[in-house]
């Protein structure tokens, strides 16, 4: 791939890259940012609460992973159509098809479908480090659960929640059945980019977007490492 | 009327909807006592002190702390407005803090307090200088329930719980440790109530001992009477204190037995002469005569430091324990005969 993005620069140079950088970025911040908030709050609703039914609906909502994306896909446009269909136009609002379908909130839902196992199971090893004997102590030395949970259960997750989000947004940027059917015309993300080259035989042309791909995903993992080396050291 | 400072009035304990502990009735008289309690593995202790602590509700009874209802079946308060610390038996530092921070978060608890400990003479006392400024993943189970027990003493609370408190710290340095933390309760006035099954832990450190067993409150009373005067066979039976020997009354002071012969004390409890009862004997009751005409073997010595516990069989086999001061210098082995004094005169004598 830098053979073919050094001999073909043009690539490069007709590639709009600020633009793709700024959807990826776009795309995983907001989904990265909602799957972590939620995972957070039903890890932290289970371990307070520990109500079996809450429990129950945790593991059901991490099945997610096990459906392949563009099932999810087309599931999610063929749910929005029936709701649209069956309750929207009858109750006399404008369609919602929009609002979900082809735009980045739909695109973002349904990353939190498929993704959400992941960032719940990376938050809930993070907490089960943490005894419940110190959320205990915490109450009796006068925290509340809002200041226990913001003192010591953040501070003390940060790596996993550092972690999490890693995790996370590699699976978002390599991502491609769903980006494909979900995404809004004209958003284009290095993953679509270099799919469409290449499915167009030009692997040339998908060498750039592939190695940026490779570059960011390069990154990441040098902060993992970082954040592992890093622990309990400072 | 005399006001407890702290009681907990027929409250059955439970955790996760199982009952543990029914019908409990505990006081704190005075401000600054240490209450015990004792009991084996599972029967309730630390849910009970989970409970006051307001870690776990109740549906029955009433906790009362400085004549405020903290716990009832409609009342609870919860475990941060209490100003109740409770030192758990596991680690229960904040992993991200160093021991230092750890210890000092119980300081900001409590600032109006009238109490005045100084945290420094309490991390110099439980030996924790040392470990200051590492994390609670770098320092050993001990250092750890230590610096818990640190934490929840500076906090200067109106009741201090501690489940085991040294269950995991040295036996060199555990007296060392209960002396002084028994000084520190003391001159602050910390009513604190500590969970053991060391029950010489318990007989030291508390005012008064709880009995746990089967489910409720066998004994309560102060650890002279406990150790002495056992209410029950479960208490004598838990505090492996002494053996339950068949006698006959024979008169206002006296029994028989068929091993040992007459012996005479004073009855804790009046029965019929005739009545066949089961006599308490501890290892201090019987005394040791090389001369004694009553010869009994000796099948095992133990070496506890101040005494030898010889373990004597009688004739009709069974198994008598005699405490004889490390210093008495012919000691006795195995197989060999030992002699105890006659005629045998109990302190007191207690039967069931």
């Amino acid at each position: 791939m830098l053979y073919w993005t050094i001999k073909f620069p043009e690539n490069l140079l007709e590639l709009n890259i600020i633009n793709l950088l700024i959807n990826t970025i776009y795309l995983v911040f907001f989904s990265s940012l909602i799957l972590i908030i939620f995972s957070l709050i039903s890890n932290y609703g289970n371990r307070v609460s520990n109500n079996k039914i809450l429990n129950l609906m945790s593991t059901l909502s991490i099945s997610g992973y096990a459906i392949p994306g563009v099932i999810l896909a087309v599931a999610f446009i063929t749910f929005i159509a029936w709701i649209d269909d069956s309750m929207i136009k009858n109750l006399g609002f404008d369609s919602i098809k929009k609002i979900f379908i082809g735009s980045i909130l739909g695109l973002v839902i349904v990353y939190f479908v498929r993704f959400y196992s992941l960032a719940f199971n990376g938050i809930k090893s993070g907490y089960e480090k943490i005894n419940i004997y110190v959320d205990e102590s915490a109450y009796l030395l006068g925290y509340s659960k809002r200041k226990t949970f913001m003192n010591i259960h953040i501070p003390f997750l940060r790596n996993s929640l550092l972690f999490v989000c890693i995790l996370v947004s590699l699976e978002i940027i390599r991502e491609l059945p769903i980006a494909l059917i979900l995404r809004p015309f004209n958003f284009e993300t290095f993953a679509t980019t270099a799919y469409i080259s290449a499915s167009e035989d030009l692997l040339e042309a998908a060498a750039v977007p592939s190695l940026f791909l490779i570059l960011i995903a390069a990154l990441f993992i040098m902060i993992t490492s970082k954040y592992i080396l890093r622990e309990y050291d400072e | 009327m005399n006001k407890n400072f702290f009681e907990i009035n027929d409250v059955t304990f439970a955790i996760g909807g199982k009952d543990k502990v029914y019908d409990v009735n505990i006081q704190i008289e005075n401000e600054g006592d240490i209450i015990c309690i004792l009991g084996p593995s599972g029967i309730g202790k630390t849910t009970m002190l989970r409970t006051i602590a307001g870690l776990e509700r109740i549906n029955k009874g009433q906790i009362i702390l400085k004549d405020k209802v903290i716990s009832s079946n409609k009342i609870h308060i919860e475990p941060e407005k209490r100003n109740i610390a409770l030192s758990f038996q596991e680690n229960s530092l904040f992993p991200h803090y160093t021991v230092t921070k750890n210890i000092h978060l119980g300081e900001k608890k409590n600032k109006t307090t009238n109490k005045n400990i100084d945290s420094q003479e309490i991390i110099k006392i439980l030996n924790l200088e040392s470990v200051l400024d590492k994390y609670p993943h770098q320092i050993s189970a001990g250092e750890s329930q230590r610096a818990s027990l640190a934490r929840s003493l500076i906090s200067q609370p109106d009741l201090l719980l501690l489940d085991e408190p040294l269950s995991n710290v040295d036996q060199s340095f555990k007296e060392d440790i209960q002396v002084a933390i028994k000084k520190i309760l003391k001159k602050n006035k910390i009513s604190t109530i500590v969970v053991t099954h060391d029950s010489y832990e318990a007989f030291y450190l508390g005012n008064k001992c709880a009995l746990i067993l089967d489910s409720e409150v066998k004994q309560f009373d102060d650890p002279y009477n406990v150790y002495h005067f056992p209410n029950s066979i479960q208490v004598v039976n838990f505090l492996n204190r002494g053996i339950l020997l068949p006698a006959k009354v024979t008169g206002g002071d006296s029994l028989e037995n068929d091993d040992l012969g007459i012996i005479k004390g004073k009855f804790i409890k009046h029965y019929p002469t005739g009545s066949e009862v089961q006599l308490l004997l501890q290892p201090e009751d019987l005394e040791h005569d090389d001369d004694s005409n009553l010869q009994l073997e000796v099948v095992d010595r133990k070496f506890r430091g101040t005494n030898f516990i010889y373990t004597l069989k009688t004739q009709s086999n069974r198994l008598i324990p005699v405490a004889v001061h490390t210093h008495h210098w012919e000691q006795h082995e195995v197989n060999e005969k030992f002699g105890i004094k006659r005629p045998i005169q109990l302190e007191h004598i207690v039967c069931f």
